[in-house]
């Protein structure tokens, strides 16, 4: 017999069935009732599961590392970008650094008193 | 928080909140609801890591689901049954490769325990908090459920210990008003003979 064939007759039975159940569901309650605490709210791993799987796109926080990975090629591409301008700025500063004059008697500019040979 | 409560807490411009991803708004809903989805679906599965587990996998259906929420149930109902499915599924599949580790020890071939386990219930999975829990007959109780198929074992705890009505847990398992109680009356019945049998007298 289906379950919905016995639907139509069931009342009866199962107020008789809940009444005498009473003992069972009261063990089956108490089997039941001690359920073990979980470590901690689950929140923090839910978050952590949706910013995954939205690649970051939701619960972002400020130590995320997921990111799309576009924009993290992009961002990676940009630093290296700055880093070399940085490194030629600094190499061309040193590399253009005029050379420090000599000076003293020996080099001072000629006049025309020069001795004639 | 009582139940009434989380429940009217869920009113329309919440549910909107929701379906625009505010994550506010899907927090509180976890924080509401986390104590009792885990609590169901531990009665269900019978193992805490695998709850814990679990619970977090129903949250992520929720956000990523919400829009398929109509708002004629409550929310705590569709909930309940997208963790009823998703508990239902993890469940045939721990009991698929609890049968084919069996299999594997025996010698048999991956294939065969594969095709073998294809027709399994959940009733066969190892719950393993179960088998240190209260007294005698408690325990019994508990074996006796785990052997019971899926179908009147979630009806017999949705009903008789999370204490849900009968529209509610017809809501959640997606079945008849008229059926639920004729499985529910059904569940008992098994439940209390089998349980009979092994206490070797009346439930008294």
């Amino acid at each position: 017999m289906t379950d919905q064939k016995q639907a139509g007759d069931i009342d009866d039975d199962l107020v008789e069935s809940e009444r005498n159940s009473d003992p069972l569901g009261g063990l089956l309650g108490r089997a039941l009732s001690d359920v073990p605490v979980p470590q901690g709210s689950l929140l923090p791993g839910i978050q952590h599961r949706i910013r995954v799987r939205t690649k970051g796109r939701y619960f972002r926080d400020r130590w995320n590392v997921v990111r799309n990975p576009v924009t993290l090629l992009l961002m990676t591409a940009l630093l290296v970008l700055v880093l070399a301008a940085a490194i030629f700025l600094v190499m061309e500063a040193l590399l253009s650094e005029p050379e420090e004059q000599p000076s003293g008697p020996e080099m001072a500019p000629s006049s025309g008193s020069e001795p004639a040979e | 928080m009582s139940q009434g409560d989380r429940d009217s807490k869920m009113n329309p411009r919440f549910i909107e909140r929701l379906r625009r991803r505010d994550e506010q708004a899907f927090n509180e809903l976890v924080l509401s609801y986390e104590a009792q989805v885990y609590r169901l679906v531990w009665r269900m599965l019978g193992n805490r890591e695998e709850a814990e587990d679990m619970t977090q996998e129903v949250f992520v259906q929720v956000f990523r689901s919400i829009e398929s929420f109509r708002g004629d149930a409550k929310i705590s109902t569709w909930i309940y049954r997208i963790a009823m499915n998703l508990t239902r599924n993890r469940s045939k599949y721990l009991a698929r490769r609890k049968q084919n580790s069996h299999a594997e020890l025996d010698g048999a071939q991956p294939e065969e325990a594969h095709n073998e386990a294809q027709g399994v219930t959940a009733g066969e999975t190892k719950r393993p908090d179960w088998d240190a829990m209260g007294n005698q007959a408690e325990r019994i109780v508990l074996e006796c459920l785990n052997l019971m198929e899926d179908e009147f074992r979630e009806i017999l705890i949705l009903r008789d210990v999370e204490a849900l009505s009968y529209e509610e847990v017809a809501a959640i398992t997606g079945l008849p008003s008229g059926t639920v109680k004729s499985r529910l009356h059904r569940a008992r019945t098994l439940l209390k003979s089998q349980v009979e049998v092994r206490l070797g007298g009346q439930i008294s």
